[in-house]
């Protein structure tokens, strides 16, 4: 069973159709105006978990406000040391002895984070 | 139009929104958690299970799964099942605490095809770190959205509302906003799980009085600046504001009742199905591994009584959310968490208030039982020490202890 509602014109709460007043505001019945219609039949599905819709509607991509990613590879600059190549992104396979840092950590080749590099004398 | 807006009159029965604990296994041991999540449950899915899970899903045609736990990356199979839903065409979304959430974690998450992800964060850092249970966890979690913005992946906030956090929650919408958040999902923390255990937190129904209008204002304000907010299921019903806190922007959605086992879907990490991700256990009609979930899935049973037997807005409302209703009045049909009731009650001079008259047994999703008292709305305040998040006496009730961080590194390196 459902009942209809219609729209109060003076507080704009939604008040079942055929009430002789508005159930918030207590304006009478005159002022009921706008049937919510079809519109209203549209549901935003929501369990208590999960992002809030609406984001994709209103923020079709995802932009963080610094930093481009013209490679596509997912990471933006400053992040990505290289935004040309799409190899080329923090995380990516490093070949060592290649000459690139396709890791993005400042060497080529993975770096043992654990060591230290020494001072050059 | 986002995957989760459909026309609930026109279409079919179908589980459209699955929400699916992998694992309970998680890196915190929060105090308000409805699960009780810390350690892994008996029995949990198997990565080859839980793909035999996607395929049906598929088959049913489910449009967004969100992954949460415990923490879903704790899954030895997360990113193999994220993979396996996106290549069936359905949107993939993660929630986290956000502790492990490392940009590699970040990146290898957006390479399988995980969309977007919500980071909970319960208030600003003294009560998300008191409610999470652990120094750094507020710290951690502004982490995770930089680390999932650095991926390029969507990042939102959700936020349970309670006693401990309320005063928050405007200055916490300028730190997610400048943070980059652009859509944020609030609810109420329902006493449920160790929420139960900690009756001080929960908000008492009459507080909803001025938290619905603050909510609104807020939501109009993140509007003007381009973020969206949105209610969890059990933050309403039918106040004057329906229409503006429902709406995702504009618009005259309303509440249309419970969708639990009409569009919506929960699975718990052993193979339990229900109707709802946050329904008690005595909602799971059976396990994944012996029947469909076809055959499983089904809305709940429930009458309205009391209160919601006779509102104006019953039939349309049924009640508000199952699981919250449930978690207060231990049968679903009857929510004194309501914006309209409250109101209407407020309008006689009146208020309802919640009294625990005893411990929950201390299993995922369970309640403690409550008296509902009704008072003046004058009556004097129950004083309550501020920080007292001390659970109440039940001596099984133990949280497990949280796990070591995890080292996603280590685990994710692409």
């Amino acid at each position: 069973m459902s009942i209809e509602l219609v729209e109060c014109d003076a507080c704009g709460g939604l008040v079942p159709a055929g009430a002789r007043s508005c159930l918030h505001c207590r304006r009478s019945s005159p002022f009921f105006a706008r049937v919510i219609a079809s519109g209203a039949a549209l549901l935003t599905l929501m369990a208590c978990y999960g992002a809030p819709p609406g984001y994709w509607r209103d923020h079709p991509t995802p932009v963080a406000p610094e930093g481009t990613d013209a490679d596509g590879d997912g990471v933006r600059t400053p992040t990505d040391c290289n935004d040309d190549d799409a190899s080329i992104y923090p995380g990516a396979a490093d070949a060592d002895g290649d000459g690139i840092d396709q890791s993005c950590d400042g060497v080529d080749g993975w770096r043992d984070p654990s060591v230290v590099a020494a001072p050059k004398s | 139009m986002t995957r989760r807006r459909l026309d609930v009159i026109a279409e079919a029965r179908h589980p459209a929104y699955v929400v699916w604990e992998l694992t309970l296994r998680c890196d915190h041991a929060c105090a308000h958690c409805g699960s009780r999540a810390g350690v892994a449950r008996d029995g949990e899915l198997s990565t080859a299970e839980a793909l035999r899970v996607v395929e049906e899903l598929a088959q049913l045609e489910t449009r967004e799964v969100v992954l949460i736990g415990g923490e879903a990356y704790l899954h030895e199979g997360f990113l193999a099942i994220a993979r396996a839903l996106r290549d069936r065409s359905i949107a993939v979304a993660v929630t986290t605490g956000g502790r492990g959430v490392t940009p590699a974690l970040a990146i290898a998450m957006k390479d399988a095809g995980v969309e977007r992800v919500s980071v909970s964060i319960d208030g600003l850092e003294d009560a998300h770190d008191a409610i999470r249970a652990r120094r750094g966890s507020f710290a951690g979690a502004l982490a995770a959205i930089d680390a999932i913005r650095g991926a390029g992946l969507g990042v939102a906030a959700n936020t349970n509302v309670n006693r401990r956090n309320r005063d928050d929650l405007e200055a916490l919408y300028v730190v997610l906003r400048e943070r980059g958040v652009r859509a944020w999902q609030i609810q109420l923390t329902a006493p449920l799980g160790r929420a139960a255990d900690r009756t001080d937190m929960i908000l008492q129904p009459y507080d909803l009085l001025a938290l619905v209008p603050r909510i609104v204002a807020l939501k109009a304000r993140a509007a003007a600046d381009g973020v969206t907010i949105m209610p969890g299921n059990n933050l309403g019903y039918f106040g004057p504001e329906e229409t503006t806190l429902r709406s995702p922007s504009g618009g005259k959605d309303h509440w249309r009742g419970c969708q639990a086992g009409r569009f919506v879907m929960g699975i718990e990490s052993d193979g339990g199905v229900k109707g709802c991700p946050s329904l008690q256990r005595a909602y799971v009609r059976g396990s994944v591994r012996d029947r469909s979930i076809a055959e499983l899935w089904a809305p709940p049973e429930k009458t309205r009584w009391g209160f919601c037997a006779t509102c104006d807005f019953g039939p349309i409302c049924d009640g508000g959310c199952t699981f919250t209703a449930h978690a207060i009045m231990g049968r679903p049909g009857n929510n004194p968490y309501c914006h309209y009731r409250a109101r209407t009650l407020a309008a006689r001079g009146l208020r309802e208030r919640l009294l625990p008259r005893g411990a929950a047994p201390g299993e995922p999703f369970d309640c403690a039982p409550f008296d509902l008292i009704e008072e003046p709305l004058d009556a004097p305040e129950p004083i309550v020490a501020r920080e007292r998040l001390v659970r109440i006496t039940r001596s099984s009730a133990r949280a497990p202890r949280a796990l070591p961080a995890p080292d996603p590194a280590a685990r994710y390196r692409p």
